[in-house]
């Protein structure tokens, strides 16, 4: 892991002038601004970044981030950004989103992006919360949290998005925490390196509706995870977390999904094909 | 045949070959001059279920089946009935059958036709390497009038990859196939070959070469039935002129893709059918929304839900029109035949880009699957571009300012001076999120406007008139457009004077073009669909007034031109 120097370019470079419309202390500003700062420390022209998102409060980070933004429909980021990548090679992609767009209405896409592990790279701001919604159970919720929708929680287990990422083919796996804005934009600085699909899942309370997540300050592990290429030390290591462990948990070159196309025809050479 | 056509069908079980037949014959008939189409219809089956094919022939381009068949060939009878509705034998019929397997079926029996057995399996056990369908072609050319070496040359242009000894023995089977009856008059000696450059094609292969005319560089889909085959036709050759297929994990994701690869500048489409609309629909509003060029291929099947998967229907017409919530003004195109395809599709991918909305192209599986030889389709230039921000643009970027057309310039990424958040969110006219109503109306009217204000020339819809004071006008759209094009020219020859409105364009709706076309004349309006979606949609558009007749009928049988004639002597008698 890299020092963080201070560049020419600053977080400021890649902040826009609209204001969040997120609650005061929310984690998602803390993410915002590590994004931001890893921009900077990569000096990616911001014309070449494409953000992607869906809906929730997270998935705004878009119009907050100086650059090329898609804010598209809910749980289909990944997608759009599929669809970005393969006909944009040369954009550095990143997709961002709450846990319900990525896990739950875009679960499908999440296992298939992982499987594709095209070059970009998907931050998953979690904090176990619908928050758009106001507070409905989410599926990194767990079991017993009380909410309206689920009077009795929802008594169903929680998903583990690391496991499925690493089952599903991503290449870079990791856990980070809002909390710890250094060790955050460390990661993001090196998913965005990565070449593959790099999944940063980042704890990020919802002060508003999850105010006991306020907690997360004082038990989430700072970066204590060591890397490793093999998945099955990756697997016990992500299965053996009780969550509050932070850091990269799996890196591997994997084949990357590129579309390759040339341009050795023309139209006109197909349309011979059909001569009689 | 004295509107110099005849039209000969084949059946079978699976694996008998009746598509193989009907492809051979289709090419014969080309390489003689002439012009074909062929359906296909097959069982539930995914292999080696009962499947046919009904070839229409004539001197003259042909993009339907006639009413009536002429000749018949059934390699087997296993599972005939379930295409007795689309095999529509008659006393005048000609009906041949391998004697072989089984005995003339009872319902077959009674219809009266002109029957003739043959036993190939005798036929078969003298010739090495041959199959009961070379036979079948022979018997069926002689019967036709098709020379023999038009014949082989289709044969060599269809088995390029079979080995030699099993082509040679091939052709001995059509030789001993051809002289096997007695020598029958040719039905086609009158014919006045072409002399026109023809194309063998399909309707979705029409529309894959339509895409590639157009400029699309991202196809992203999901398989589907009856659209999978225009992905395929795609695929090894989108990557050849520097474009991509993406293979989707659901519609969902397709069209999402769609919207990606259209927003990194490149013109982008998807295929799909009825169910897979369903599910992109929430993203094609995004496209609206977001004023992101998209185009929707529906091949139409049968509906609802699953429906009928492998047959035709023109039912999802209201799905295309209304299918999005919120109020998303988009265009909904429709090709009238299989050429039409090619270039409709080019058009469709036009307004796509020029619009920067969403399209969909509404064709269906009797458009899509069947294949035709049709006069080569020349490219057209419809000055159709997308229109994108200058590099060098000094002024501050606004991607949804309200201009006097209402297309705003579109930044592509990569362009230093346009950086901008697409949305799906209401927003205001630099793109920021906005839910105030002023803002909303001027969204609204601005994607409203764009697309009510566009120049879409002549290519609206195909107008025949009779040249007369007309009585009446058909109104039509889509495939069953040969049909009905049929049907009136010939109630034309007959001394009614009958004009015809087929539209290209179906959203947004031609009213008042519409309007001046049905002026003082009896409105009467075809289509396939239960429920007359379209004449409720012309009605409710104030197109046409309320002494209008709507002939609707579901698929999946197509509209007999009987039918239609019919349909419109009673109206005006
Ligand atoms: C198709 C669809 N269904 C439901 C919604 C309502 N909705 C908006 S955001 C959201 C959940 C957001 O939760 P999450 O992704 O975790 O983001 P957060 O707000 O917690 O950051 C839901 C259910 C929607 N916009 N679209
Ligand atoms: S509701 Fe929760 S997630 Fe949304 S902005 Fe407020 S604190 Fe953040
Ligand atoms: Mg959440």
């Amino acid at each position: 892991m890299r020092d963080m120097i201070q560049e020419a370019f600053t977080a400021k470079d890649y902040l826009s002038d609209i204001r969040p419309i997120w609650c005061p202390g929310c984690g998602h500003f803390f993410i915002l601004r590590a994004l931001a700062q890893a921009f900077a420390w990569l000096k990616l022209p911001n014309e070449q970044i494409g953000l992607i998102s869906g809906i929730g409060c997270s998935s705004r980070i878009p119009a907050y981030i100086n650059a090329y933004g898609f804010h598209g429909v809910h749980g289909r980021a990944l997608a759009l950004a599929t669809g970005l990548k393969a006909a944009r090679p040369d954009m550095h992609v990143v997709v961002a989103g709450g846990d319900g767009d990525g896990y739950s209405i875009g679960g499908n896409h999440f296992i298939h992006a992982c499987r594709r592990n095209m070059d970009m790279t998907y931050i998953v701001m979690d904090n176990e919360v619908y928050g758009m919604t106001k507070g409905q159970p989410s599926p990194t919720t767990e079991p017993d949290w009380e909410s309206k929708f689920a009077p009795h929680g929802t008594g169903i287990r929680t998903f583990n998005p690391l496991g499925v990422a690493l089952a599903s083919g991503a290449s870079f796996i990791a856990r980070g925490f809002a909390g710890d804005p250094n060790g955050l934009t460390k990661l993001i600085i090196e998913a965005i390196e990565h070449k593959g699909f790099s999944l940063v899942e980042i704890k990020s309370p919802c002060v508003t509706f999850r105010p006991d997540e306020k907690e997360w300050s004082k038990t989430m592990r700072k970066m204590n995870m060591v890397p490793t290429d093999d998945v099955l030390e990756a697997a016990g290591k992500i299965h053996g977390s009780d969550g509050l462990d932070t850091g990269i948990f799996y890196q591997a070159t994997l084949p990357v999904f590129e579309p390759h196309s040339t341009k050795e025809k023309t139209v006109a050479d197909f349309e011979k094909e059909f001569e009689v | 045949m004295k509107d110099r056509t005849i039209t000969v069908s084949v059946s079978g079980s699976g694996g008998s070959g009746a598509v193989t037949i009907g492809l051979v014959l289709l090419k014969s008939i080309a390489n003689v001059g002439f012009y074909g189409y062929m359906s296909r219809s097959s069982g539930p089956q995914i292999r080696g279920g009962e499947s046919s094919v009904i070839l229409s022939f004539s001197d003259h381009p042909i993009e339907r089946n006639a009413d009536g068949i002429d000749l018949h060939f059934a390699l087997d009878w296993r599972g005939f009935e379930r295409f007795s509705d689309e095999i529509a034998l008659n006393s005048d019929s000609c009906v041949i059958f391998d004697s072989s397997h089984d005995t003339l079926p009872d319902m077959v029996a009674k219809i009266g036709a002109n029957i003739i057995e043959v036993n190939l399996k005798e036929q078969v056990k003298q010739i090495k390497e041959s199959l009961p369908n070379s036979f079948a072609i022979g018997i069926l050319a002689a019967q036709i009038g098709l020379p023999l070496e038009s014949v082989f040359k289709a044969l060599q242009q269809t088995l390029h990859q079979k080995d030699e000894a099993f082509i040679k023995d091939t052709i001995r089977a059509i030789e001993a196939g051809y002289t096997l009856l007695e020598e029958s008059p040719s039905l086609i000696s009158d014919w006045q070959p072409s002399s026109q450059s023809r194309w063998n094609i399909s309707g979705n292969e029409a529309c894959g070469l339509g895409a590639l005319r157009g400029g699309i560089r991202l196809v992203a889909a999901y398989p589907i039935t009856p659209a999978s085959d225009i992905v395929e036709y795609l695929a090894p050759r989108l990557e050849k002129v520097g474009g991509t297929v993406l293979i989707a994990e659901d519609e969902l994701a397709a069209m999402n893709m769609v919207i990606g690869g259209s927003f990194g500048g490149k013109a982008s489409m998807t295929a799909t059918s009825g169910p897979g609309v369903s599910l992109m629909t929430e993203a094609m509003g995004l496209a609206v929304a977001s004023e992101t060029p998209a185009l929707v291929v529906n091949v139409m099947r049968g509906g609802p839900s699953t429906g009928i998967p492998t047959k035709s229907e023109q039912s999802d017409l209201n799905q295309a029109l209304f299918g999005m919530h919120g109020e998303a003004p988009h265009i909904v195109v429709a090709p009238l035949s299989i050429a039409d395809t090619v270039s409709a599709t080019q058009w469709a991918v036009g307004l796509a880009e020029a619009m920067q909305t969403l399209v969909i192209l509404l064709s269906n599986q009797r458009l899509g699957q069947s294949r035709a030889i049709v006069d080569a389709v020349p490219a057209k230039t419809y000055e159709l571009q997308r229109k994108v921000l200058a590099e060098e643009s000094a002024e501050p970027y606004e991607r949804y300012a309200v201009t006097e057309d209402s297309i705003s310039p579109m930044a592509i990424p990569g362009n230093k001076q346009g950086l901008y958040t697409a949305e799906g969110l209401e927003h205001t006219d630099a793109g920021k999120p906005s839910s105030m109503a002023s803002d909303h109306l001027q969204q609204l009217r601005k994607r409203e406007s764009k697309v009510a204000q566009f120049d879409y020339k002549d290519e609206w819809a195909e107008i025949l008139t009779s040249g007369k004071r007309s009585r009446a006008i058909v109104l039509t759209w889509g495939s069953t457009f040969g049909s009905v094009k049929e049907s009136v020219m010939e109630l034309n020859r007959e001394g009614m004077a009958i004009d015809l409105l087929a539209l290209r364009l179906l959203m947004p709706l031609r009213v008042d073009a519409i309007k001046e076309l049905c002026e003082d004349k009896q409105v009467i309006v075809v289509e396939q669909s239960y429920s007359g979606q379209f004449y409720h949609y012309c009605l409710g558009q104030g197109a046409i007034g309320a002494s209008s007749l709507s002939l609707a009928e579901a698929g999946p049988l197509m509209l007999k031109k009987s039918d239609i004639k019919h349909f419109i002597k009673e109206a005006l008698l």
